[in-house]
């Protein structure tokens, strides 16, 4: 099931809003069901990011918004995306937000 | 040796303090007891599974591989009595385990059902896994239920039972959804959403006894006198703290673990955390317990701490609460019940569809909402200070309300206009929130520097 969902998002991707923003989130909305990790096409565990509030820096995330729109909690959302930010799981939401 | 830390329970606080201790102690021997046969799991997640949304597997939010790489040994087994003075614990298979330092993480457990015919097969109670498991299965063959309760719980198993096509019939013990915490507003959305989904909702009914046949549920009669003929009866009124075992072993509880600020029990090296536990709020100035996943998380991690060694007292965060009710997500934070006690007059201001503003000079509370559709915003305020809010939909504001709420911010700079409502509230509320925000970043940058 993941694989053929990851395969259709490798040969049609879908078409994003979201280039040059990452995914972030917000630890204490997470309640870790799995949603997230459960509709991402890429079958990345968003969930260990989220609990953590950390920035999805997995590099094979294609930014489609599945996780984000999701999550039953609004634990997710996108942020512009922060230099460095693959090397540098960082910035906590709240001053994520004060970029917006 | 290395010390051992022996924590019973494998929920959010006793996972989240293995963890912690782990962080801080490399060499700690780790030993987690549970009566469950599962690894870590999201127990709110519990109801995405009921509803379909996601796989059981799916809820489960730690590999064995977790375990192993932090060395937390997990045992599938029940602890049956903790010895203070021998500093052991008693395993259900007879075993005696010697500890340095315990956590009871036990959590809670459902009320259980409070009529006549409580022990039919067929009344069903989402606490667990297994729970939720059994659900599912019954759902394929059952085709009408009753479920009771106010709150999140009711509601997720209503609408679990609904997504997998059981006709639910939802009562109220009151005129209303979750009186004590959402406003009749508020209420009233829910109950809009309930109806359009075709939930039948009953409003001061209770259930007065349930009758089987062949020991199966097969009718409940109701305080009205009417009699549903139902497959399932879902009771969800709220939980218990499990204190058995601490009050067996002699440890001062009132209705959960008494813990200090510490987090530490009465007994010596034995520490509470999590739904068990009742901890000091200063927010209502008594000891309180809590079933609130955030809070399991914070206190266990605080007690794994305190066990390490760190000795940091742990100050309970502001009660904050997120939930998706029928679709609809809910943030409660803080002192947000729409309730009061009559010495606490209120004053209102409402816009859209709400009742008019009416001031009350010596009113102690003050009262802000806005609903509109199905979004909704409501501040209380208390001394031009912000003490609680509760929002439903729109959740931009949730962040920016609960550091507010949390910091003590006093309100005076935009309350007029709050107050007149001649402006929208999230943009007042954002934009002060953000000065504020840079304000006090500013200020810790400045105290950096200076060091
Ligand atoms: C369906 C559902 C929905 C929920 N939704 C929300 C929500 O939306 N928001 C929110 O904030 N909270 C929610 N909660 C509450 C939240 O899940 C709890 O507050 C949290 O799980 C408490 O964590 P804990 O570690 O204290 O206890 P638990 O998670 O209950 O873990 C305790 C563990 O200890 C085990 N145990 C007990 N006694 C023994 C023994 N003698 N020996 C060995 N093991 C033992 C238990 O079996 C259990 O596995 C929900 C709960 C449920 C059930
Ligand atoms: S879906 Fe949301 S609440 Fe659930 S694990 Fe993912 S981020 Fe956390
Ligand atoms: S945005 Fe899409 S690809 Fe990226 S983590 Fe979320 S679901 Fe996965």
């Amino acid at each position: 099931m993941n694989i053929l969902r990851r395969l259709l998002s490798i040969l049609a991707p879908p078409e994003t809003p979201y280039a040059g923003m990452i995914v972030a989130a917000e630890a204490i909305r997470c309640v870790q069901c799995g949603i997230c990790g459960y509709s991402c096409p890429m079958n990345i565990d968003v969930r260990f990011y989220a609990r953590q509030g950390l920035l999805v820096t997995d590099t094979r995330c294609i930014l489609c918004g599945n996780c984000v729109e999701k999550c039953p909690r609004g634990t997710l959302f996108f942020i512009p995306r922060p230099e460095g930010a693959a090397a540098r799981p960082m910035p906590s939401p709240d001053r994520a937000v004060l970029y917006l | 040796m290395p010390a051992h830390f022996i924590i019973i329970g494998n929920g959010a606080a006793g996972l989240s303090a293995a963890e912690e201790i782990r962080r801080r102690d490399d060499r700690a021997r780790i030993t987690i007891l549970s009566d469950e046969p599962h690894l870590f799991y999201s127990r709110p997640g519990l109801a995405y599974y009921l509803s379909g949304e996601i796989p059981a597997d799916r809820v489960i939010a730690r590999t064995p591989r977790d375990y192993q790489t932090q060395n937390i040994h997990l045992i599938h087994r029940r602890c049956t009595d903790i010895l203070p003075d021998q500093h052991q614990v008693v395993l259900q298979d007879g075993r005696h385990l010697q500890y340095d330092a315990l956590l009871i993480a036990t959590g809670s457990r459902a009320v259980p059902a409070p009529f006549p015919g409580r022990d039919l097969d067929g009344i069903i109670y989402l606490d667990t896994l297994n729970q939720a498991k059994d659900i599912v299965r019954r759902t394929r063959r059952a085709r009408t239920a009753a479920v009771i309760g106010g709150g999140i719980t009711a509601l997720e198993l209503v609408e679990g039972l609904h997504a997998r096509h059981v006709h639910t019939h939802y009562l109220l013990r009151r005129d209303r959804y979750w009186a004590s915490l959402l406003s009749e507003e508020e209420s009233a959305i829910i109950e809009n959403r309930l109806t359009d989904m075709g939930i039948e909702l009953h409003k001061r009914t209770q259930i007065v006894r349930v009758e089987g046949r062949k020991g199966r549920v097969e009718q409940a009669i109701l305080s009205t006198g009417e009699r549903l003929p139902v497959d399932l009866v879902g009771v969800a009124i709220g939980v218990r703290p499990n204190i058995d075992l601490a009050r067996r072993a002699g440890l001062q509880c009132d209705r959960g673990i008494l813990v200090d600020t510490y987090l530490r029990t009465s007994a010596a090296d034995i520490y509470a955390a999590g739904d068990v536990a009742q901890m000091w709020d200063r927010w209502s100035g008594e000891h309180r317990v809590d079933a609130l996943w955030p809070s399991a998380i914070a206190s266990g991690r605080a007690a794994g701490a305190n066990m390490a060694g760190a000795h940091q007292p742990y100050e309970k965060d502001v009660p904050f609460n997120v939930a998706r009710l029928c679709g609809i997500m809910m943030t409660a934070i803080g002192q947000a019940a729409a309730r009061h006690t009559d010495d606490e007059r209120l004053l209102e201001i409402s816009r859209g569809s709400s009742q008019v503003w009416t001031a009350f000079p010596l009113a102690k509370y003050l009262r802000i909402k806005r609903v509109q559709g199905s979004t909704s915003i409501r501040l209380v305020i208390r001394d031009r200070v912000l003490v609680g809010a509760l929002l439903l939909g729109y959740q931009a504001l949730a962040t920016p309300l609960r550091e507010l709420i949390a910091a003590g911010v006093d309100l005076s700079p935009i309350l007029p206009s709050l107050q007149r409502g001649d402006q929208p509230i999230e943009d007042l509320l954002l934009d002060f929130w953000r000065a504020w925000k840079r304000h006090t970043l500013t200020a810790s940058e400045e105290t950096h520097h200076d060091v």
